[in-house]
């Protein structure tokens, strides 16, 4: 589907993947409906988007209020006239081990990671099958491949975002809407404010697990997907490497990870005081794309250093056969 | 040359189930002209005509749902279904009454109008009215417009390929269907408003015999011949097109 013209409704506008969605779809020329909690935040994002060139229109809701996202559809629908695009983006997390995350925080963040993704689709579809055409963006994770220890809530709900749209698919394609697509976006680490909003009873402060990577490049993913719809799409090599190494060897791969998010994901020495995050309330402030991990620095090192790993493999390789 | 070759302004609206793009050009103060395009066009041939006009009127021409930039359903609208569509969005952006210049199929997308929403209806310009009914079949139509290429000019082609690839195949075949089985005849009598026939001399989709007999049908119509340019005349002679929409503007109708 052509992104120019087309209206775009976004979850989850006021910060990361999310906002930079937004923003990426205002640039290629679409409209675009931006939903979060927090209004001072969608009306900035909302300035952003008419600033790239696209017409925006905020609306502050809870995802979890399923009559509050079916009021989204119609804002959505009697400001622009349709909804071709809806792109599920709103997600909280939180680290905690399994016994000490309080039980209500738990059902949270499935509510708001599963119930709100469902919410969406709800009051999408409906308009996307009267128009014969859409494309529903649902953004898993890799971590519901390759699931992570202490963040339970946030794997499972990732888990069943992925297994939703499959559903979703399949139902679609009995009832014969053919021209309705439903995508899964399953991004790895991304340099978001995710890490700095999350809730946190482990006593170590959480950081952006290496390698990270920007939200805007998950953008660009999501962007081609409206353009040419597929199935599941994983988020650059690190997120193919973990899907690959899930299926060959699934054993290895959760042992790697619970190594990984222990050394990687929680800092050793620096102590995180008990907090529910942006759970119950949202963080105060206007919003971001980028969450201070420099994800397009890191990648493009990341670039560097294996092109040169590359070349030196190739040099050496050159000089034993003497070529 | 700068800001004549391109419009002002695009404006949207959510009208007829879907987000209805329309390009303006022209005085901001001056009376309103709706154009509504033909089968597979959209709101770019009609720039030339709002260029001759800019100055007398605001132009405006909203691309009918599945042409130009307004997205459609996902099955082509027929005639009364366009129609619809037009009248809804003229309700949507308060422009009931302005003068409404059409070509070709645009022309029965406007008369039918006249049925179902004759209180939206402004004085009224037909630009080549299709389909000649004595010639209402797919190889007389398609032989007609191939015979129509040479009075056109060569810029147009351009033009209407864009369209033709944003409406797409299966569309313009389904409209071209609907187009040839609308009795447009039986609708003229009841058109409520002051209508000016305008045909070009070359067209051979509106033969003369036709667009007399369409002329003679309406309550109040009158008959204007362009020498020398063939079916869209909105491409090929837009200032003289522009000379005879211009005392619709004031409210003289002779």
């Amino acid at each position: 589907m052509r992104v120019r013209d087309s209206v775009v409704v976004v979850t989850g506008a006021s910060s990361g993947i999310g906002r930079a969605t937004a923003l990426a779809c205002a640039a290629a020329g679409a409209a675009v409906v931006l939903a979060a909690r927090r209004a001072e935040a969608l009306d900035e994002v909302a300035r952003e988007c008419e600033t790239a060139g696209g017409e925006a229109l905020a609306v502050p809701i809870d995802v979890t209020d399923a009559d509050a996202v079916q009021a989204l559809a119609r804002r959505a629908v009697e400001r622009f006239g349709r909804i071709d695009v809806w792109v599920n983006c709103a997600a909280v997390t939180a680290f905690a081990p399994f016994q000490e995350i309080p039980l209500e925080e738990f059902r949270r963040i499935l509510d708001v990671d599963v119930m709100g993704y469902v919410h969406g689709a709800r009051a999408a579809l409906p308009y996307m099958r009267d128009q014969g055409k859409g494309v529903l963006v649902n953004v898993s994770s890799i971590v519901a491949a390759v699931p992570q220890p202490y963040t339970h809530a946030y794997s499972m709900s990732k888990a069943a975002v992925r297994v939703l749209s499959s559903s979703l698919r399949q139902e679609l394609r009995l009832d014969g809407a053919k021209g309705v697509k439903v995508c899964t976006v399953m991004p790895p680490t991304v340099d978001t404010p995710f890490f700095d909003h999350t809730a946190n009873y482990t006593g170590r402060k959480a950081k952006a697990m290496p390698p990270v990577y920007s939200a805007e490049r998950v953008a660009r993913t999501i962007v081609d997907l409206i353009r040419v719809p597929r199935r599941e799409v994983l988020v650059g090599p690190m997120a193919r490497n973990l899907m690959l190494q899930s299926k060959l060897a699934p054993g290895l791969a959760e042992r790697m990870m619970a190594s990984q998010v222990d050394k990687m994901h929680l800092y050793r020495t620096k102590p995180a005081p008990a907090t529910s995050g942006n759970l119950f309330q949202p963080a105060p402030g206007t919003g971001s794309v980028s969450g201070g991990w420099h994800g397009r620095r890191q990648t493009a090192l990341r670039r560097v250093a294996s092109t040169a790993a590359l070349l030196a493999g190739g040099a050496a390789v050159a000089r034993r056969w003497g070529l | 040359m700068g800001p004549l070759t391109r419009w002002d302004t695009h404006g949207f609206t959510a009208a007829a189930g879907t987000r209805v793009h329309a390009a303006l050009l022209g005085n901001a103060d001056a009376p309103t002209v709706v154009c509504v395009h033909g089968l597979g066009c959209s709101h770019r041939y009609f720039l030339p005509l709002a260029r001759a006009l800019r100055r007398d009127a605001r132009v405006v021409a909203p691309d009918l749902p599945g042409f130009g930039r307004t997205r459609g359903p996902s099955r082509a609208l027929d005639i009364r279904g366009l129609s619809q569509a037009l009248a809804d969005w003229l309700r949507a952006t308060a422009r009931a009454g302005a003068v409404v210049v059409a070509n070709s199929t645009g022309c029965q997308v406007a008369v039918d109008m006249a049925l179902h929403s004759p209180e939206l209806l402004g004085p009224l310009v037909l630009v080549g009215p299709t389909v000649d009914r004595r010639a209402r079949t797919l190889p007389q139509q398609v032989g007609r417009l191939i015979a129509d290429s040479p009075w056109e000019r060569p810029t147009l082609g351009p033009v209407l390929l864009r369209d033709w690839a944003a409406c797409g195949a299966r569309r313009y075949a389904a409209t071209f269907a609907y187009m040839l089985t609308d009795p447009i005849e039986r609708k003229l009598p009841h058109v409520p408003v002051p209508t000016v026939v305008v045909r070009g001399a070359r067209d051979p989709v509106v033969p003369r015999a036709w667009a007399e007999e369409v002329t003679r049908t309406l309550p109040d119509g009158r008959l204007a011949e362009v020498p020398g340019v063939g079916h869209t005349v909105n491409w090929s002679a837009p200032e003289r097109l522009a000379r005879l929409v211009r005392p619709l503007l004031a409210g003289e109708h002779t």
